[in-house]
């Protein structure tokens, strides 16, 4: 009998594998997938419902059946359609415009001897990380017709008007999205290595024919691929929309579907039939990521390759360098130095003088419980919240991911990045459909509170993370987890001793994105605005549409600095964290263990 | 029963089933190597014996005790068995001895207890002085040292090493091969280790085992294989043979090979029957010193191996191998000779189902 209760009693030290564990792992799985239900599943899944099923949540007549008279309303609407058919033109006229923006880019960077590379490589980065509308806010703060462009004369009229039309939102979102296709194009170009080029020339090519014919055709899909990234961003993006486009009364989709849900009165059928259209639109554009990522030229040029050769550009190359750098300028420093300006600035018109200058509107932003530094405070507080969420959510689920089967870690990095690319207006269309309409959690009292908010922040955030720490983890050559488990380290004793300080690094960086992100969230935070006052981006749009834009250029340059000074603080506590727990150059060492 | 015994196997991976029902055993203090090209099974045995996966089916037990079986699994921590990795996976954050005092720290041994066996498993490997650096500080034998010293530490009855010695260079392999075989005889350990170099197999073992697409085709001690193979495969992945297909007859008591123009005399008691013959390029001798067995034809390659020529001497339609002390030229005639009791005869039968593994 002993042989029986013994090994129960002795727990890890017994022989049969014990019910708990398997029970505990179980109960794990499901509140995942509650978790994922209830962030993303449901809301997307009631958008959907309601595009079918205008009556769904009509208080008189009860949910009615399925019909497709939104969708052929929305379809039939000139309103609605014109919304559809500007996102279209807008989408691929800036996706062109930008992707051949980043080609170029890329090309010099990549390709020439061009000097002050430190810098130049900078810019790309600081554009992606600075919110798009803030940059148009600043667009228009500089081409006005009292802008501080024309006061320095630097812009004729023409181009003026020619700004607040298509050609100024194409012109904004290529300087906006331009390093997407330059991220992409640099890493394909730095795949692609010389030695293609190098055998098309020892068999008589001339440079020309050897670009043209060899890595124009090999660079052809990661073009391809950028150009339909662009294409879904622009598509998806609510920052111009609900900006520069919203002025000039030039309807995009994703502003039409946010007015539906605010502007009495709320036509949620509408809303629900363009969310369908504006998804429909993304997924194709998947679609064709997905073929173009199952092509085998892709795979060919990602193995491990001979630095190409630079050309020398002569004395042309400062030229180039400052061609470069202006779009740095233009894209991003231009627009901080006029929202700087604007900060200092009495009123807009009256220029640059003494007597306009004015320490008020960045004295009100750092004043504690002025509505504009209370808004930032609950920002930031916010933010930090979602990114720590986000964080500990995406390592847990990454963790039990990983020694999951292949299939389900390809299911859910699928489910991760079709996350990624849901517009976030859909998804904020999702959570007032699930937590103001839906019978039984519409009596929960969550509508309109800051909770909620965190809640359609994190699942906005939580794709990336999952992405960036799923990579990390992947990394890790199973063999170093394998010999913690023979070195009997249990589950946990395997995650904190092993993965998270090998994947330290990764999950900073994770951490930090969602946070910067977040800080300056714009769709749910205009949807999802809690009841007690507005976060920082909702607040800042609003004063600008107000003209308030004094304080709205102040409140924006307090939260730049703001974020940038608690990320790099956060940065620097997780650095110093981190040389506790390990040694920096890990990640080049675990690379180098991985044969598996 | 055997100290170590692995009952009818089984483990599917995806859609192939990589283990058919195998069986293996070890004796205690025993060292076993398995010997087999990639992707016949071997790693994932020892990963099954470490408990790293999971059988489908049979049955495994160490000293007796049921380690795995369809109603037991006994978890991994618990089975007391060290695995040295072929990628090393010594863990790039820690120190050297951080990574081998690791395993005693789970098992909860007190911190002098632990720097003690720290210390000496570090000694055994002859790492001692380097205990404060991190593993990206080590050359890659040290690394090497440092993942036989951690899977030391914890004195375990039985080592698992999965091709251990596949990412050094080849001087360093035998010295290498040397000291590991030294450590584990010092602490008295069972243990089989894993590889697809054959010289390596048969330098590290006291018996060895050879795989092929999941089942163990011959196990015994490696002079015995080497002579002895019981399959055309085990002949030709040990050291290459000579393969010649025909038929043995007895005429007046005295077995003989034919095929084609060859006829062979063979030593001992064979039974008539189509069969093959196999010997190896270093047992030609020169035609003069035997009165039978003698092969002839023509020189069509020859290759300097350092301490001899391999000339490839066309025989009828076959092309056979030949080590040789001289450099023969290319279409010159020639004639040599084999041992009768160095050609080994396989029933048709027999050599076909162990080939098809």
């Amino acid at each position: 009998m002993t042989e029986i209760i013994a090994p129960l009693r002795r727990g890890p030290a017994g022989w049969a594998v014990p019910s708990g564990p398997q029970l505990g792992r179980h109960a794990f799985t499901a509140a995942i997938g509650a978790a994922f239900g209830l962030l993303i599943v449901l809301p997307l899944g009631l958008v959907l419902a309601q595009a079918f099923m205008p009556a769904l949540f009509d208080a008189e007549n009860g949910p009615g059946g399925m019909s497709l008279a939104a969708l052929a309303h929305s379809l039939g609407d000139r309103r609605s359609v014109a919304a559809i058919l500007h996102s279209m033109l807008l989408a691929s006229t800036a996706a062109a415009s930008a992707t051949a923006l980043g080609f170029l880019y890329a090309l010099v960077m990549q390709r020439t001897d061009v000097p002050w590379r430190p810098a130049l490589a900078l810019a790309p980065w600081l554009v992606f990380l600075t919110p798009g509308y803030l940059k148009a806010l600043a667009w228009v703060l500089l081409m006005a017709p009292s802008g501080y462009l024309a006061q320095f004369g630097l812009v004729p009229a023409m181009l003026q008007h020619a700004f607040f039309g298509l050609p100024g939102l194409v012109f904004v979102h290529t300087l906006n999205l331009f390093p997407l296709a330059y991220f992409i194009v640099a890493s394909a170009m730095a795949g692609l290595g010389g030695e293609f080029e190098d055998a098309a020339r020892t068999v008589g090519a001339s440079p020309r024919q050897a670009w043209l014919r060899i890595n124009l055709p090999l660079l052809a899909p990661a073009v391809a691929l950028a150009f339909l990234a662009i294409f879904a961003e622009v598509v998806a993006d609510f920052g111009m929309a609900a900006t520069i486009a919203r002025t000039i009364n030039f309807g995009l989709l994703t502003y039409s579907i946010f007015t539906a849900t605010s502007d009495f009165p709320v036509d949620f059928a509408l809303a629900g039939s363009q969310a369908l259209v504006l998804l429909l639109m993304v997924m194709v554009v998947l679609a064709g990521d997905r073929l173009l990522r199952r092509q085998r030229s892709l795979r060919l040029i990602s193995g491990r390759s001979r630095p190409a050769r630079r050309m020398r550009l002569g004395a042309a190359r400062w030229l180039v360098a400052a061609a470069l750098l202006l779009v740095g300028v233009l894209a991003v420093y231009l627009p901080l130095v006029a929202i700087g300006l604007r900060t200092a600035c009495r009123t807009l018109g009256q220029g640059l003088v003494p007597g306009n200058l004015t320490w008020r509107f960045l004295l009100q932003a750092i004043t504690p419980n002025h509505a504009a530094n209370t808004a930032l405070v609950r920002s930031l507080g916010l933010a930090a919240l979602t990114a720590l969420l986000a964080g500990t959510v995406a390592l847990l689920l990454a963790w039990r991911i990983e020694r999951a089967s292949k299939l389900l870690r390809q299911a859910v990095l699928l489910l991760a990045v079709g996350t990624i690319a849901i517009p976030g207006v859909v998804l904020g269309l999702g959570y007032i459909l699930v937590w103001d309409r839906l019978p039984g959690f519409r009596d929960v009292p969550f509508y309109g509170t800051w909770q909620l908010l965190v809640m359609g922040y994190v699942a906005a955030g939580l794709p990336y993370a999952l992405v960036i720490v799923l990579s990390a983890i992947g990394q890790i050559s199973p063999s170093l987890i394998d010999a913690a488990r023979l070195h009997g380290a249990g589950e946990m004793a395997r995650l904190t001793r092993i993965i998270v300080p090998l994947i330290a690094l990764s999950l900073v960086t994770a951490v930090l994105f969602v946070f910067v992100r977040t800080v300056f969230e714009l769709p749910m935070s205009e949807m999802l605005q809690p009841a007690d006052g507005p976060p920082a981006p909702a607040l800042i749009v609003r004063l600008f549409s107000n003209d308030d834009d004094g304080i709205g250029s102040a409140l924006s340059l307090v939260a730049i600095l703001g974020t940038a000074l608690s990320a790099g603080a956060l940065g620097l506590v997780a650095a110093r964290l981190m040389r506790s727990l390990g040694r920096p150059g890990l990640n080049a060492m675990v690379g180098m263990s991985q044969t598996r | 029963m055997q100290w170590l015994e692995c009952r009818r196997l089984a483990k599917r991976l995806g859609s192939k089933q990589v283990l058919h029902g195998l069986d293996l055993s070890v004796e205690r203090g025993e060292v076993v190597s398995i010997l087999g090209p990639s992707g016949s099974g071997k790693t994932t045995l020892i990963r099954l014996i470490a408990g790293l996966s999971e059988p489908d089916a049979g049955e495994i037990t160490i000293a007796g005790r049921t380690i795995w079986s369809a109603s037991t699994s006994v978890p991994i921590e618990n089975r007391g068995v060290g695995f040295v990795f072929q990628d090393y996976a010594v863990w790039p954050h820690m120190t050297v001895a951080d990574n081998v005092g690791f395993g005693l720290q789970m098992a909860g041994m007190a911190r002098l207890d632990r720097d003690r066996r720290v210390r000496e498993a570090l000694e055994a490997v002859h790492i001692a002085e380097l205990a404060k650096r991190y593993p990206d500080q080590l050359s890659g034998g040290q690394q090497q040292r440092l993942a036989l010293a951690r899977s030391l530490a914890a004195r375990p009855q039985l080592i698992l090493m999965d091709e251990p010695l596949s990412n050094v260079d080849a001087a360093l392999r035998e010295q290498l091969r040397n000291e590991i075989l030294q450590a584990v005889h010092a602490q008295g350990a069972t243990a089989i280790y894993i590889t697809h170099d054959q010289s390596e197999a048969m330098g590290m073992c006291d018996r060895l085992a050879v795989i092929h697409d999941g089942r163990i085709l011959q196990m015994g001690a490696p002079e015995d294989l080497y002579r002895r193979p019981a399959s055309l495969f085990v002949a030709d992945f040990l050291g290459g043979a000579n393969q010649l297909r025909g038929t043995v007859a007895v005429t007046g008591g005295v077995p003989e090979f034919v095929s084609g123009t060859c006829r062979l005399r063979l030593a001992g008691n064979i039974a008539p029957g189509p069969s093959d013959c196999v010997f190896r390029p270093e047992d030609a001798v020169p035609a003069f010193s035997i009165d039978t067995n003698k092969l002839e034809g023509s020189v069509t390659n020859s290759i300097f191996m350092g301490r001899c020529w391999r000339v490839s001497v066309q025989v009828d339609d076959r092309i056979l191998q030949v080590d040789w002390p001289v450099r023969l030229r290319t279409g010159e005639g020639f004639a040599f000779a084999v041992a009768p009791d160095r050609c080994v005869t396989l029933a048709l039968e027999a050599s076909r189902c162990a080939n098809r593994g």
